[in-house]
């Protein structure tokens, strides 16, 4: 029984296997870069085999098992492969934007990407509020540093490029979505107080469409149309931040035009509408992977394992044949190191 | 486009381009008289990469940025790179000289393209100030170059195959001795792309929120690591004739440079930066 499982597994070590494997993995890369919507499909399969092909080769292939930089460099090749199924099972991706002065609420983030595995429950733990928001912008309108403040734990922290806040195994990440926010209270007709924020479309992006729709609790559908002094200059260096000279318009159901500027308030059917302030908006990308580490660390290895292989076969001379006397048509010998 | 005005980067790029043509010239003049001219091809070699260093330096005080966003600024640092790479083995490995017969016209090629490219300057995008660009760009280069010099020894191979009496009378090792230096030189640029892959992937973590995104130059920089492994294994496992390995090389290297001085110049990606 033992002996035939062996049989049964040690053709699964076979080399030309591998080479198989791998060409299968080079069109599966291939097909799913130009089509990534189904890239499982096409990765999947050829990194099953990969994988398989690997486990056999690391038990039964003795040169493999003779080399132990050879052996850690293939295990952790195998490692990748089952980290990378991991990974799919337990990570998470999504985007939310957070409004400045207001705090993180994790109902609101959209998932784009979600592991079967993956539970939500930690990421209710993670509590933080929007502080100021500054970008830096260079002449033609070139993005250049995202500072965003955030309080996190009783401490101020600046997150931005190439640092994102990291908390329960969560990462946020800035990015280039963001823009103005229009802080509204709503005041009902028996004295209850609701507040909001409106997001207008990411700036400077879309300076030039500034504009959001909103239903009142009442149900009245009204659209805002916002109008703020950022000084943007694209002919000179500049810096979205926070503006107070804003004004918002906005155009009830039966079309009249209202503007308000911060602290007005504007009387509707059932309630009030109070344009509180000015504020900017923050994109994040929700980021989870819990082996994001071990990637990492086996990754290292691995190269260390192949490096260390290849160390030990370069340090051998390499091989040399002595050049050989030969007759050439003219009848003298020359040296020659045809091979 | 050469400017009318003196300016000294430039200058001295024009200075590396002719140093590195001259280097061509004496490697082949080595050929021609049966007697390699190492001294000169040294000197030359040496003198194109200092001028090329020179530029960079010029250039880094006047953008404040290092070489790593256009395409004027990828081949002026490849060629100081690919060139300082080359002047190591040369010195080093006495061997994988003759490899200056393809590679020394190959960098005056590279050169002659640089000064052909715009040099104007871009402003860096943030996600590029981080120590990581260093190490990424910095691995990646070895591979290239590591990659270069085994087509230089694999061009050789393939000459003869095509044309036995070809370098017949000169001083350049049998061809078994050249596909071993080869593959060994294939096997240390190996290493080094992996972990240009990796020092990347953590980059593209910090900067964009994901290590892996299908992002053109990721995934064509994966295709070049997995073709190469590839070719290790069918060396391994089919011990292909030696024309064949020198193919593979090619291939090797034909998908290495449309990633490094293609993709990042054809493809809108997070490698840009964007409003």
């Amino acid at each position: 029984m033992h002996e035939s499982a062996i049989n049964l597994l040690r053709p699964l070590a076979s080399l030309k296997l591998t080479l198989l494997g791998i060409v299968a993995l080079l069109l599966g890369v291939l097909l799913a870069y130009f089509n990534q919507q189904h890239s499982s499909l096409y990765i999947v399969p050829p990194l099953a085999t990969l994988a398989l092909n690997l486990l056999a080769a690391i038990v039964f292939n003795p040169r493999i098992r003779q080399n132990s930089g050879l052996l850690m460099f293939h295990i952790c090749l195998l490692m990748i492969a089952i980290l990378t199924v991991l990974s799919q099972l337990t990570s998470m991706k999504g985007r939310v934007e957070v409004t400045q002065g207001s705090a993180f609420d994790a109902s609101s983030i959209t998932v784009t990407q979600q592991g079967t595995w993956h539970r939500f429950s930690r990421l209710a733990q993670v509590e933080f509020v929007q502080r100021d928001i500054e970008v830096d912008y260079l002449q033609g309108l070139r993005r250049g540093q995202t500072r965003s403040q955030v309080e996190y734990q009783g401490r101020e922290i600046t997150v931005g490029d190439n640092v994102p806040l990291k908390g329960s195994g969560y990462r946020f990440y800035t990015t280039s979505n963001k823009g103005y926010a229009a802080v509204v209270n709503w005041y009902t007709k028996d004295g209850r107080a609701e507040r909001g924020a409106i997001h207008f479309p990411s700036y400077p992006l879309y300076d030039w469409k500034q504009t959001n729709q909103w239903q009142a609790p009442s149900g009245e559908a009204l659209a805002f149309s916002l109008t703020v002094d950022t000084a943007l200059d694209k002919n000179r260096d500049w810096m979205l931040r926070r503006s107070d000279s804003a004004y918002i318009e906005i155009t009830l159901p039966d079309n009249r035009v209202h503007m308000l500027r911060p602290g007005d308030r504007i009387e509707l059917k059932n309630g009030v509408l109070e344009f509180e302030a000015l504020r900017m908006w923050m994109g994040y990308k929700v980021f989870y992977d819990p082996f994001l580490a071990w990637f990492f660390a086996v990754a290292l290895v691995g190269v260390a394992g192949i490096g260390w292989h290849y160390y030990l076969k370069l340090a051998s001379p390499v091989k040399q044949r002595a050049p050989r006397k030969e007759q050439t048509g003219r009848g003298r010998a020359v040296t020659s190191l045809q091979s | 486009m050469l400017s009318p005005v003196f300016n000294p980067e430039q200058a001295f790029v024009v200075l590396g381009v002719v140093a590195y043509l001259l280097a061509a010239l004496a490697a082949w003049a080595g050929v021609v008289v049966r007697k390699p001219i190492d001294r000169l091809v040294q000197l030359c070699l040496g003198l194109a990469v200092t001028a090329c260093l020179l530029a960079i330096v010029i250039r880094w005080q006047q953008t404040g940025n290092g070489p790593f966003l256009t395409l004027y600024e990828v081949l002026l640092s490849n060629l100081f790179s690919l060139g300082l790479i080359f002047a190591v083995v040369f010195y080093l490995v006495p061997r994988a000289r003759p490899a200056s017969l393809l590679l020394l016209p190959m960098l005056g090629l590279l050169g002659v393209w640089t000064l052909d490219t715009d040099p104007a300057p871009l402003e860096l995008p943030a996600t590029y100030d981080t120590a990581l660009l260093w190490i990424h760009v910095g691995v990646g280069k070895v591979f290239l170059g590591m990659n270069m010099v085994a087509v230089g020894l694999a061009a050789l191979i393939f000459a003869r195959r095509l044309k036995r009496d070809v370098l017949v009378n000169s001083p350049v090792a049998a061809d078994e001795e050249l596909d071993d230096l080869a593959w060994r030189f294939m096997a240390v640029a190996f290493v080094f792309h992996s972990l240009m892959l990796i020092a990347g992937a953590v980059w593209a973590q910090d900067a964009w929120g994901r290590f892996w995104a299908w992002d053109s130059l990721e995934t064509w920089a994966f295709i070049t690591w997995l073709f190469m492994a590839l070719s290790l294994h069918l060396r391994i496992t089919w011990r292909i004739p030696r024309w064949s390995g020198s193919l593979l090389i090619f291939g090797v290297f034909i998908l290495a440079f449309l990633t490094f001085f293609g993709v990042p110049f054809t493809s809108v990606g997070p490698h840009k930066g964007i409003l």
